[in-house]
């Protein structure tokens, strides 16, 4: 875009030094990245005696033959997933419709719904623990688990969930109304 | 207590705050290319491991026997200190890890807010002879200064919430004087000791407080320039 123009001393001196703090940067997080897939297939006793600094040594796939056979890793895939797409489906039809109802000046009573949005964000936390406390309570009477995917849901998009509200307001208060 | 999270979440926003923002910046400053596709998804990686594994790297890294860093250190000359249970580094080990994890996430907003700048605005500050530094001080930045603000907004209303995970993970009874915030307290009084109620209410009154500056900061920012929450 701009290239076609040439770079003047100063300019290269400051792309220099941004290149060599991008480098930095850089390194700094690739070694950890780098040695945590090394350790993965190294072998645990030179991992744990710091033998194994940045290249995989004695390499094993034990680690990964142990994480394909146990069978709750894959449930706990199932569940993660289902989790998240219908949380966020949820969520996105519970959020977008509030955005842009708060976004409207002409809404009655908005600051009042806004304000009970943002208390639920922040008490939401001491009752997710609990709901949850209260849910693990139940179970070991008669409700069994069978709620807590629901109550994990309803309380996901009521509370943690009031900043995409949020940001959504703020893009949809730009809309010509 | 509350001074430990208070400390531990200012001074995480003191470090955590602008790194990212630099690093936009140096970012968007680089001509597009490998290196710049490369830098960017090496760094959002570490976004992705998980609190456990993050920790037991920190312990890896920091051990006094075998750690890389230890080992850096005294060959650079240095005396290392005991990281994982001198109470006077706990703050750094938490507040650099941090950094570290969410950094190259936490650029991706400003590289979006980014992309918003008008070109027109380079092209006339080059004609006008603007150096890439200048362009970077007087275009780039005023442009993200909305996000920044937002983002700071945000933070300010969780600073009191200091994460839970990463602190019970990195505790131990040695440096317990200064890894004691109030969200482990919570949790060990109401979950391991089960005063439930105790609990709940401490709980609350953190975010009772959370919310007032919150609020207030918005208000702050309200009065100063447009761009507040609500």
């Amino acid at each position: 875009m701009v290239s076609a123009v040439k770079e003047s001393g100063r300019d290269k001196v400051f792309l220099l030094c941004n290149y060599i703090y991008v480098f930095l940067a850089f390194i700094v997080v690739a070694y950890p990245v780098i040695y945590m897939i090394s350790a993965s297939i190294s072998d645990p006793k030179l991992v744990g005696s710091g033998e194994m600094w940045l290249w995989p040594k004695g390499i094993t796939f034990e680690g990964y033959q142990r994480v394909f056979q146990n069978s709750s890793i894959w449930s706990g895939y199932g569940n993660t997933i289902l989790y998240t797409v219908v949380g966020t489906s949820i969520n996105l039809f519970v959020t977008l419709p509030a955005a842009y109802a708060l976004s409207r000046k002409d809404f009655m009573g908005r600051n009042f719904f806004m304000g009970m949005f943002l208390v639920t964000m922040f008490l939401g936390r001491a009752r997710t623990k609990l709901l949850a406390h209260q849910g693990t309570r139940y179970g070991e009477y008669d409700l069994g688990n069978r709620n807590s995917f629901g109550c994990f849901n309803l309380e996901h998009h009521c509370s943690a969930h009031v900043f995409p509200v949020l940001y959504t307001k703020r893009t949809a208060r730009g809309c010509p109304n | 207590m509350i001074w430990n999270t208070l400390s531990i979440s200012l001074y995480e926003l003191a470090i955590g705050f602008p790194i990212p923002i630099i690093l936009a910046l140096a970012f968007n400053e680089l001509k597009g290319g490998s290196f710049k596709k490369m830098a960017q998804t090496v760094t959002y990686a570490p976004h992705f491991i998980s609190v456990v594994v993050m920790a037991g790297m920190i312990i890896t890294f920091l051990s006094p026997s075998s750690g890389i860093v230890t080992h850096l250190i005294e060959w650079l000359g240095f005396d290392a200190p005991d990281f994982l249970t001198d109470p006077k580094w706990f703050k750094t080990m938490y507040v650099f890890s941090g950094v570290w994890q969410s950094a190259g996430w936490g650029t991706i907003i400003y590289l979006a807010a980014l992309s918003g700048v008008d070109p027109g605005l380079h092209e006339a500050a080059i004609i006008d002879g603007a150096s890439r530094f200048q362009r970077v001080l007087h275009i780039n930045i005023p442009t993200i200064v909305p996000t920044m603000t937002i983002l700071l907004i945000l933070n300010m209303g969780s600073l009191l919430g200091v994460g839970f995970e990463k602190i019970l993970l990195l505790q131990n009874s040695l440096n317990m004087g200064a890894s004691d915030v109030i969200s482990t307290f919570v949790y060990r009084s109401g979950l391991v000791d089960a005063q439930y109620s105790f609990s709940t209410a401490i709980g609350l009154f953190n975010s009772v407080i959370n919310a007032i500056i919150l609020v207030l900061v918005n208000q702050i920012v309200r009065r100063t320039n447009e761009n507040s929450l609500w």
